[in-house]
C-alpha cells in the first residue's frame, strides 16, 4: 500500500519537473552537436530546412521516448511479482489521465506549427525563377527540358543527368507520360510523384557544387530499380556554358 | 440497449419472446448495420462521379450525352412508391395478414421488375457506351450496381413469398419482411440521389 | 439473399446446433463460433507462415546489392503478394476473424454470435478469397506485381495484363466481403447479445475494440469494393475512371485507396490494442487504468483515421498538407493516451511476467518506435524526404509487426489455454519472446538508416554507392532469425500437444467471462453466468473482498487514497 502510494506521487512529480527537464537538458545538449540522425543535411536550401525541421522531430521524439520507455521501465522493474499480494485496485486518476493527454496534444500542436513553416517555405513556387526545367518521367527514363530546347534523355546505358547552377532558383515543371513516377534526390531531401494528366511545379535552389544522385522512388513497373538519373550542381556561368552547348547538341 | 440485451440471452431450445413493432429484431439490426457499408459503398461511386466531373475540362456532361429524364423519372416515381406499397406489406405481416402481405409484396415485385425493365431498355438506347468517356463510364457502373441492388431485392422478395405461401405459421417472419423493408427503402433511397445527380443535376 | 436465409437464427435465438457432428465433418460445417474462429486464427497463421517465407526470399535477394535469387519480375510478385497476404489474409483475420470469433462471444456472455451462419460464409470467403490470391503463381503471366497499393495505372490492363492481377481484384473483393459480413456479425453481437448486467460501459475493452474495428470495417471497406469494381471495369470494360484518356483520373485511385488503406491500417491495429489492454490488467493484477479514456481514445482513433488518407500523397502535390498532417500528428494523442493506460495499469500493481505479458512489453516498445517515426512521416516535408524510402518500410514494420506479432503473440499465448485446454510451455515461449524481439528490430532499424540514405522500397537491386549493403545483410539476418524464433514456437506447440498440461478454466487468474467456463468452452458456451456487476465479473467472483463493486460502496476511501 506505502509503495503505491508513493509511486503515484513520484510519478507526478517527475512527470512535471525532473523528467521534462531532463528532455529540455537533452535537446540543448544534442543541439550543441548538431547530429544528422542519419539524414543527409539537405543540398538546397529547401533540403535544409527540411533536415533541422527532422532534427527537431528527433529532439522530440527523444523527449518523448525517454519519458515513455523511462516510465515503462521503471514499472517493469519496481512492481514485478515478488508475493502473491493483491495490489490496490485503482481504477482510474482523472488528473494523471489529463497530464497525458493534454501534454502530447501540446507537444503535437508545436510540431505542427513547425511543420507549417516549413511546409510552406519548401512547396514555395518563386515568380520569376532564374531558370525552369521541365522534366518528363516515362517507362524508365527521364527527359530533363531547358527554355531554349535544349533537352537530356538517357542514352543507352547512360542514365540522364540534369544540370543545375548553383545559389540560383530552379522552378522544375514535373510531368509524366505513362504510369506514376517519383522524382526523387536523397541528398536534395527531396521526392514529388510525376503523375500522368497532372503537372507539378516547385522550387529546387541548389547551395553545394557537386553530383548527386537521383532516381525513381514510385514503383513504376519492371524496372523501376533501374530508373536513375544524376543531378550536377555547377556555377552559374559553367551552368552557361553547359546550356549552350547542350543546345548544339541536341539542335 | 440493456432492455434489448436483457431480453435475448436465450437459453437453447426455446424461442425468442415476439417482439413488438417499435423495437428492431436481431436481423433488423444485422441489417441495419449492413446497410450502413452500403451506404459508404454508394458513396464511393458518388465520390468518383464528383471527382470525375470536377477534373473534366470541357463541359459536364460532355457533349452528345443525353439522357431521357421524363421516362426515368416516371420509373423513378414508380420505384419510389413501391416503398409505399412495401411498407404496406410490413404492416400487414405485423397484423398476422399474411395473404394480404403476399399480394403486397407481389405489387412491390412488378414495380420493382418494372423498373428494371426499364433500365435494361435505357441501356440499350443511350447514345454511349461505357468507354464513351467517363461519364459514360460513371453512368453505366453506377445504375449497373444499383440495377444488381435491385435485383438481388427482387430475388429475397421471391424467396420470401416461396417461404410465406408454403406455411401457415413462421414466427420468423416478420423479422424477415420487415428487414428486407429496410434494405428496399434504402435502394430507392439511393437511386433518387443516382437519378437527381445522373439525370438532373449532373 | 442472406437476408432470407439468416431468418433460422431468429427462430432459434442466435444458435442453433442439435446434434453436434465431429472430425473433419464437423470443420467444414460448423456454425459455431469457436470452431470458425480456430479456422481462422489457423488458416491466417499458414498464411504468416506463406508470406513471412516470401518476406524470406526478399530478404535472401537484397542481402547484396545485385543479388540474384529471383528476377526483378519475380520479386516484384512476391513483395506485393508478401504485402497483401499480410494486411489481407494474415493480420486481419487473425484477430478480427480469429480472436475476436473466438473470444467475443465468450467475453459478452453470448451462447454463439448473432448470425451463425452468416459467419461461417465469412470464413469460407476468406478461404476462397485467399486461395485465389495465391493461384496468380500459377498463371502465365505470374501473380500482381503492382504492390499492394495497385496504383493506377500501372494496374490498368496496359501495363498489367494477364489474369494475375484480375485474380488479385477477386481476392480482395471477397476478403472484403468477409471483413464486412464478420463486422456485421460482430457488431450486432455485441449490440444484441450481452449477458443481463453486462452494459455497454463494463463491456471488456477487447469487446469495444472488436466493435469500433466492426465500425471501420463497415466504413472502409466497401469504398475498396467499390474502388475494385472500378479498377475491373476499368480493366476489361473500357471504362474511364483512372485513365487520363476520356476523362479519368490516376489520382482519385489514390484517393479511394487510402481512404480505405488508412483506416485498414487501423482495422489491423485496434483489435491487437484490444488484447493488450486484457493482457496487461490480467499479468497486473489490477483493473486497466482509465477505462472509459481508453474507450474514448479508441472511439477517437477510429474517427480520425478516417480524415487522414492522404498523408500518404503528401508527394502528389495534389492534397491540401496542413489539414492531413494535422489530423494525421493528432492521432498520436488517442494512440499515447492508451500507451499510458497501460503503464498506468502496470503502476503499482504486482506484475508477473509471463510469456504473453513479455510480448506485450515487446509490442509497447517496438510499436511506441514505429509510432514516433509515423509522426515524423506526418510532416509533410519530412515526408518529402523519406517518401517510398526503406524508412517507410521500416515504420510500417514496427507498427503492424509489432501489433500482429508481438501483441499478436500475446494473445495467443494468452487464449490459447482457453482455446484448447492446454499449456504453453513457459521457457520456450520466453525463448521465442527474446528471440523474436531481437531479430525483429535487428531486421527493421538497420531499414530506417537504409531509408534515410535513400534506398527506395520495391527495389530488387540497389546501388554500392548508397552504402547501403550492410545495412541490407543485417536486416537479412534479423529476418532470417524471426524465422527460426517461429520454429520454436512450433516446438511448443508439439511438445503442447504430445505432452499435455492441463490449463484449468482459469490459469491466469482472468477478469473477464471467458475465464468463467471450461477450457475448451462447452458447446453453447456457459453453463451458468456469474452475476456481473462490473467490467470484470469473473475477477469478483473470485476475490469478493476485491471486488470492483466494492470500490463504488466506499467512495471516501477512494478519495482519501487519492
Ligand atoms: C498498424 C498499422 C499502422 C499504424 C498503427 C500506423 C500509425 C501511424 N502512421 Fe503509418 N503506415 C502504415 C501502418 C500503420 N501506421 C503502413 C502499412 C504504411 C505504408 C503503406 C504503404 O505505403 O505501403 C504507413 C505509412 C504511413 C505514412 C505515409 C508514409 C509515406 O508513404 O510516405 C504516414 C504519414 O503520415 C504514416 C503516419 C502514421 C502516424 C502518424 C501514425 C500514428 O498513429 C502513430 C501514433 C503513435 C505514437 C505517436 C506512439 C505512441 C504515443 C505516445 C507515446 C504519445 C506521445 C507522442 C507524441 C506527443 C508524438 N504512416
Ligand atoms: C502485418 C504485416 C507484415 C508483416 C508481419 C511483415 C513481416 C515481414 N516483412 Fe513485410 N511488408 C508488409 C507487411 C508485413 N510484413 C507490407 C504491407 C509491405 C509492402 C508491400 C508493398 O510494397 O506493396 C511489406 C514489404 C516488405 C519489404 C519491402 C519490399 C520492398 O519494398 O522491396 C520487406 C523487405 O525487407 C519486408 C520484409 C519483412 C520481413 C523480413 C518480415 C518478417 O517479420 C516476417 C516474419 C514471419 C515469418 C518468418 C513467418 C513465420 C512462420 C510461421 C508463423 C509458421 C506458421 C506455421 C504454421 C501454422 C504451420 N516486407
Ligand atoms: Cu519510375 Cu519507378
Ligand atoms: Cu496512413
Amino acid at each position: 500500500m506505502r509503495t503505491v502510494r508513493a509511486g503515484v506521487r513520484s510519478f507526478s512529480e517527475l512527470k512535471l519537473t525532473r523528467k521534462l527537464g531532463v528532455v529540455l537538458i537533452g535537446a540543448l545538449a544534442l543541439s550543441s552537436c548538431n547530429p544528422t540522425f542519419g539524414a543527409y543535411r539537405g543540398a538546397t536550401t529547401q533540403g535544409k530546412d527540411i533536415f533541422s525541421l527532422y532534427q527537431g522531430f528527433w529532439y522530440t521524439a527523444i523527449g518523448v521516448a525517454i519519458v515513455t520507455f523511462g516510465a515503462l521501465l521503471f514499472v517493469v522493474i519496481k512492481f514485478r511479482r515478488k508475493n502473491d499480494a493483491i495490489p490496490v485496485q485503482r481504477h482510474s486518476n482523472v488528473p494523471i489521465e489529463v497530464i497525458y493527454t493534454v501534454i502530447p496534444a501540446v507537444i503535437v500542436a508545436v510540431l505542427f506549427f513547425f511543420t507549417v513553416k516549413v511546409e510552406n517555405r519548401v512547396t514555395a513556387v518563386s515568380a520569376a525563377p532564374n531558370l525552369r526545367v521541365k522534366i518528363t518521367a516515362f517507362q524508365w527514363g527521364w527527359r530533363f527540358t531547358y527554355p531554349n530546347g535544349a533537352s537530356v534523355v538517357s542514352q543507352g546505358a547512360n542514365y540522364p543527368q540534369m544540370v543545375l547552377p548553383v545559389g540560383e532558383t530552379t522552378t522544375v515543371t514535373l510531368v509524366s507520360q505513362d504510369v506514376v513516377h517519383g522524382f526523387y534526390i536523397p541528398e536534395f531531401n527531396f521526392s514529388r510523384y510525376a503523375l500522368p494528366g497532372f503537372t507539378n511545379y516547385f522550387d529546387l535552389n541548389p547551395t553545394k557544387v557537386g553530383t548527386f544522385i537521383g532516381r525513381c522512388s514510385a514503383l513504376c513497373g519492371l524496372y523501376h530499380s533501374e530508373m536513375l538519373f544524376s543531378v550536377r550542381v555547377v556555377t552559374p556561368t559553367q551552368f552557361q556554358t553547359w546550356l549552350s552547348q547542350q543546345k548544339a547538341a541536341t539542335a | 440497449m440493456r432492455l434489448m440485451s436483457q431480453s435475448v440471452v436465450v437459453p437453447e431450445g426455446s424461442q425468442v419472446a415476439p417482439f413488438g413493432f417499435n423495437r428492431p429484431s436481431m436481423l433488423g439490426v444485422g441489417t441495419i448495420v449492413w446497410l450502413s457499408s452500403e451506404v459508404m459503398f454508394f458513396s464511393g461511386l458518388f465520390a468518383a462521379f464528383f471527382t470525375l466531373r470536377a477534373n473534366s475540362t470541357g463541359p459536364w456532361p460532355p457533349a452528345g450525352i443525353k439522357l431521357d429524364v421524363l421516362q426515368s423519372g416516371v420509373f423513378t416515381f414508380i420505384l419510389l412508391m413501391s416503398s409505399v406499397t412495401m411498407q404496406k406489406a410490413v404492416y400487414e405481416v405485423e397484423h398476422h395478414r399474411r395473404k394480404s402481405a403476399i399480394k403486397w409484396i407481389t405489387i412491390t415485385i412488378l414495380m420493382g421488375a418494372s423498373f428494371v425493365t426499364n433500365q435494361a431498355i435505357e441501356w440499350t438506347h443511350v447514345a454511349f457506351a461505357p468507354s464513351t468517356n467517363s461519364f459514360g463510364s460513371l453512368f453505366f457502373v453506377m445504375t449497373g450496381l444499383h440495377g444488381l441492388h435491385v435485383i438481388l431485392g427482387l430475388v429475397a422478395m421471391l424467396f420470401l413469398i416461396g417461404r410465406m405461401a408454403g406455411r401457415t405459421q413462421d414466427p420468423g417472419e416478420i423479422a424477415v419482411v420487415q428487414s428486407l423493408s429496410y434494405y428496399w427503402h434504402f435502394v430507392d433511397i439511393v437511386w433518387v440521389a443516382l437519378y437527381s445527380v445522373l439525370f438532373l443535376v449532373h | 439473399m442472406t437476408i432470407a436465409a439468416e431468418s433460422k437464427t431468429i427462430e432459434h435465438g442466435g444458435a442453433s446446433h442439435n446434434g453436434e457432428p465431429t472430425g473433419m465433418y464437423k470443420w467444414l460445417t460448423s456454425t459455431d463460433h469457436k470452431v470458425i474462429g480456430k479456422s481462422y486464427m489457423y488458416t491466417s497463421l499458414v498464411f504468416l507462415l506463406i508470406a513471412g517465407s516470401m518476406a524470406m526470399i526478399i530478404r535472401a535477394q537484397l542481402m547484396s546489392p545485385n543479388g540474384h535469387v529471383v528476377s526483378q519480375q519475380m520479386y516484384n510478385e512476391l513483395f506485393t503478394i508478401h504485402g497483401s497476404i499480410m494486411l489481407y489474409l494474415f493480420a486481419g483475420p487473425f484477430a478480427f476473424g480469429g480472436f475476436a470469433n473466438f473470444i467475443l462471444p465468450l467475453q459478452i456472455g453470448a451462447p454463439d454470435m448473432a448470425f451463425p451462419r452468416l459467419n461461417a460464409l465469412s470464413y469460407w470467403l476468406y478461404l476462397t478469397g485467399g486461395t485465389t490470391m495465391l493461384l496468380g503463381f500459377f498463371t502465365a503471366g505470374g501473380a500482381a506485381a503492382f504492390g499492394w497499393v495497385a496504383y493506377a495505372p500501372l494496374s490498368s490492363y496496359t501495363n498489367a495484363p494477364g489474369p494475375g492481377p484480375d485474380l488479385w481484384i477477386i481476392a480482395i473483393a471477397l476478403t472484403g466481403f468477409s471483413g464486412i459480413f464478420t463486422a456485421v456479425n460482430l457488431v450486432t453481437t455485441a449490440f444484441y447479445l450481452r449477458a443481463p448486467g453486462l452494459t455497454m460501459f463494463r463491456m471488456p475493452i477487447f469487446t469495444w475494440s472488436m466493435v469500433v474495428t466492426g465500425m471501420l470495417i463497415l466504413i472502409a471497406f466497401p469504398i475498396l469494393t467499390a474502388a475494385m469494381i472500378m479498377l475491373y471495369c476499368d480493366r476489361h470494360l473500357g471504362t474511364h475512371f483512372f485513365t487520363v484518356s476520356g476523362g479519368g483520373s490516376p489520382v482519385m485511385w489514390q484517393n479511394l485507396f487510402w481512404f480505405f488503406g488508412h483506416p485498414e491500417v487501423y482495422i489491423l491495429a485496434l483489435p491487437y490494442f484490444g488484447m493488450v489492454s486484457e493482457i496487461v490488467p490480467v499479468f497486473s493484477r489490477k483493473p486497466v487504468f482509465g477505462y472509459k479514456g481508453l474507450v474514448f481514445a479508441t472511439l477517437a482513433i477510429a474517427a480520425l483515421s478516417t480524415g487522414v488518407w492522404a498523408h500518404h500523397m503528401y508527394t502528389t502535390g495534389t492534397v491540401l498538407l496542413p489539414f492531413f498532417s494535422a489530423l494525421s500528428l493528432l492521432i498520436a494523442v488517442p494512440t499515447g493516451i492508451k500507451v499510458f493506460t497501460w503503464i498506468g495499469t502496470m503502476w503499482g500493481g504486482n506484475i508477473s511476467f509471463k510469456t504473453p505479458m513479455l510480448f506485450v512489453i515487446g509490442f509497447i516498445v517496438t510499436f511506441v518506435m514505429g509510432g514516433m517515426t509515423g509522426v515524423m512521416l506526418a510532416s509533410p516535408p519530412i515526408d518529402f524526404a523519406v517518401h517510398d524510402t526503406y524508412f517507410v518500410v521500416a515504420h510500417f514494420h514496427q507498427v503492424l509487426a509489432g501489433t500482429a506479432i508481438f501483441a499478436g503473440f500475446a494473445g495467443f499465448y494468452y487464449w490459447y489455454p482457453k482455446l484448447t485446454g492446454r499449456m504453453l510451455r513457459e521457457s520456450l515461449g520466453k525463448l521465442q519472446f527474446w528471440m523474436a524481439f531481437i531479430a525483429f528490430n535487428l531486421t527493421f532499424i538497420p531499414q530506417y538508416l537504409a531509408g534515410l540514405r535513400g534506398m527506395p522500397r520495391r527495389v530488387p537491386v540497389y546501388l554500392v554507392q548508397d552504402h547501403v549493403t550492410f545495412l541490407n545483410q543485417l536486416s537479412s539476418v534479423g529476418a532470417f532469425v524471426t524465422f527460426l524464433s517461429f520454429v520454436v514456437w512450433l516446438v511448443n506447440l508439439w511438445v503442447s500437444w504430445k505432452k499435455p498440461i492441463a490449463a484449468g478454466d482459469n490459469p491466469w487468474d482472468g477478469h473477464t467471462l471467458e475465464w468463467g467456463t471450461s477450457s475448451p468452452p462447452p458447446h453453447h458456451n456457459f453453463t451458468s453466468l456469474p452475476p456481473i456487476r462490473s467490467q470484470r465479473p469473473v475477477w469478483d467472483a473470485n476475490h469478493p473482498e476485491h471486488a470492483d463493486h466494492l470500490n463504488h460502496e466506499l467512495p471516501k476511501k477512494e478519495a482519501i487514497r487519492r
